[in-house]
């Protein structure tokens, strides 16, 4: 009977394992998520997207547009770009008027593009010149139908379209810091998304990178104390203080830092609305001028974007020269495409950050600090400009006076901040 | 001399859509089948794969990240971090937990936020009301169980008996007398 009652004792023992008790929810209590699609979905007739078309976007570099005709996707619509023979730029939706085949197939001439299909022929601005199949090349009907297509520019080595309704078609923006150039200066393009520290073209919402610009913070980590410097030294330290503000143009971000000869590195970001990026190169700091280049977020899509860079520079091909020690220390390898999944997951970047909070992150799950102060001011200032074009009203950073200056823009990596260019009122 | 094909019943045109019991095979979060899921423990990994580097796991299709912190505990958690949601896969694992690669929160394996490293004093004033949704792990045969299901449902984590055990893979009469029938 003891001995039952000890190998009974004994196997109890080894069962012992208590009920575990869960004294707050886990993850099972999770409410359903959602992310704000105001704010990040850009297709025809969303709210982001009728902002997104009230301004001229960068679609292409200059060299895009030839006699071979290109795909563009933009704000969820697929066009297609080419060339005429007389050098003119056209950006057309990619199905012909008429039966809908894609003009990706079609040949570039003289006078415009010419549908694979039945031949039709149509300008740069969509007028349709030639039917073959029909009586005359339809004489009489041709001027009925009109291929749809954009406006587009040709400025700082890109170019820009318009996607927005005529009427409210502004200015094409041009900025001071690309239009004051020092001797031996030029202006040089680069498609390859230089700020994302990955592939050219990121699988994930245009926001996330966006809003990251007004988002001092995760400099010091992600960049920083991660695995390493992905930058100067002096850039990717915890700033001594940093500073928000609204301004006429976007939100802009002043930070502090020592640098390593002892002076401090006063270092502004500016987030310009909609998509501009105006960071100052956190590589080589060039001290005491303004901002060397700037990037446009292209939204191709509400889960794909892209950057084009326009910048002055000395050296063709080289907007942010990156310094072979701080390639090693960050990537540990010549760039991001020789890594491999497993490199990538010990090494984060930007890339890794942003795709990893999913294709447009789910912002009922978040839980905003002090420190993203700036990347709420990025969503206020929205959400404040498409209550503006809701009412009729028009949005920030456009204008329709051709007269008007360049924009001055702050940033830039300063040894003492310079006066404030666009503070709000 | 044509005559109309007589079909005797009917062809394949006629067939009804077909369905599935979407009760007994849909296991994602509030469906039927997936809340029963949620009351058991769950195998989800081997323990000698569960390690300081973060593992992938998708269950009961939810994406969650698992990991050992320093101290040898297994913790299992969503794979989207609750500060601004990006993955905890991406992320380091320390003595005390993991922490976040984008602003570098730190959570031990209960979710417990213990570090928000740009915020003052390390979100000591906030910190506290924030918790990365976490799951109950417990290790047993060499496996990590989880359990997703309602807090107050957990259940003890089963156990086969060692005797039950050996006549079970001894291959049992039950084994042969199927087959025999």
């Amino acid at each position: 009977m003891a001995g039952g009652r000890g190998r009974k004792a004994a196997r109890k023992t080894h069962s012992m394992t208590q009920r575990k008790i869960i004294g707050e929810d886990t993850a099972y209590a999770m409410p359903p998520s959602s992310h704000r699609k105001e704010l990040t979905e850009v297709g025809r007739g969303t709210p982001m997207g009728e902002l997104m078309r009230r301004y001229w976007h960068p679609v292409a570099t200059i060299k895009d547009a030839t006699s071979i005709p290109k795909r563009i996707r933009m704000l969820g619509e697929d066009l297609v770009l080419f060339r005429d023979g007389q050098g003119r730029p056209g950006l057309v939706y990619a199905r012909c008027a008429h039966r809908g085949t894609t003009l990706y197939y079609g040949k570039v001439e003289e006078r415009g593009i010419r549908c694979c299909y039945h031949g039709w022929l149509f300008d740069v601005e969509g007028r349709c010149l030639e039917q073959p199949c029909e009586p005359e090349l339809g004489i009489k009907h041709r001027n009925g139908v009109r291929q749809p297509w954009y406006p587009v520019r040709e400025h700082y080595g890109l170019i820009f379209a318009y996607m927005g309704p005529p009427e409210k078609m502004p200015e094409l923006p041009r900025f001071e810091c690309l239009e004051q150039l020092s001797d031996g200066e030029f202006i040089d393009v680069d498609d390859r998304s230089i700020g994302t520290q990955g592939d050219v073209i990121m699988p994930c919402n245009w926001l996330q990178h966006f809003e990251n610009v007004a988002d001092p913070y995760h400099v010091p980590i992600l960049h920083g104390s991660f695995t390493g410097s992905h930058f100067t030294n002096s850039t990717t330290q915890m700033p001594l203080d940093a500073e928000f503000a609204i301004t006429t143009r976007g939100v802009e971000v002043r930070t502090r830092r020592p640098m390593e000869d002892g002076r401090i590195l006063f270092r502004i970001s500016e987030a310009v609305l909609p998509t501009v990026r105006a960071v100052a190169n956190p590589f080589a700091p060039r001290l005491d001028e303004p901002v060397t280049a700037l990037g446009w977020v292209m939204p191709i899509d509400d889960t794909h974007f892209r950057i084009y860079t326009a910048g002055r520079t000395r050296e063709k091909g080289v907007l942010f020269p990156v310094p072979e020690s701080v390639r090693r220390n960050f990537r540990n390898a010549p760039s991001w495409f020789d890594m491999t999944e497993e490199e990538r997951r010990a090494r984060p970047g930007d890339w890794e950050a942003q795709t990893g909070q999913g294709p447009i992150t789910l912002h009922s799950e978040e839980h905003l600090a002090t420190s993203d102060v700036g990347l709420v001011m990025v969503r206020r200032l929205f959400d404040e400009q498409l209550r503006a074009i809701a009412s009729g009203e028009d949005p920030i950073n456009v204008s329709f006076d051709p007269g008007t200056a360049p924009t001055k823009l702050s940033s830039g990596n300063w040894t003492t901040y310079p006066p404030s260019t666009g503070a709000a009122e | 001399m044509r005559q109309r094909a007589a079909v005797a019943g009917k062809t394949a045109y006629s067939r009804p859509s077909p369905t599935y019991l979407r009760e007994l095979t849909e296991v994602g979060r509030g469906t039927p089948m997936g809340e029963l899921m949620r009351r058991y423990w769950q195998v989800i990994a081997l323990s000698r794969d569960t390690t300081g580097t973060p593992r992938k796991i998708r269950l009961l299709g939810e994406d969650l990240v698992l990991f050992r912190d320093g101290q040898g505990r297994p913790g299992l958690f969503h794979a989207r971090c609750t500060h601004r949601g990006t993955t905890l896969y991406y992320g380091k694992v320390e003595e005390r937990g993991i922490r976040c690669c984008y602003h570098g929160w730190l959570c031990d394996v209960e979710g417990h936020c213990l570090e928000q490293p740009c915020e003052p004093d390390s979100g000591a004033r906030f910190r506290d009301k924030v918790r990365e949704p976490w799951y109950p792990v417990e290790k047993r045969y060499g496996l990590i169980f989880a359990y997703m299901g309602p807090s107050p449902k957990i259940p003890v984590l089963p156990r086969q008996s060692s005797a039950k055990s050996r006549f079970a893979t001894r291959g049992g009469l039950s084994c042969r007398a199927f087959a025999s029938k």
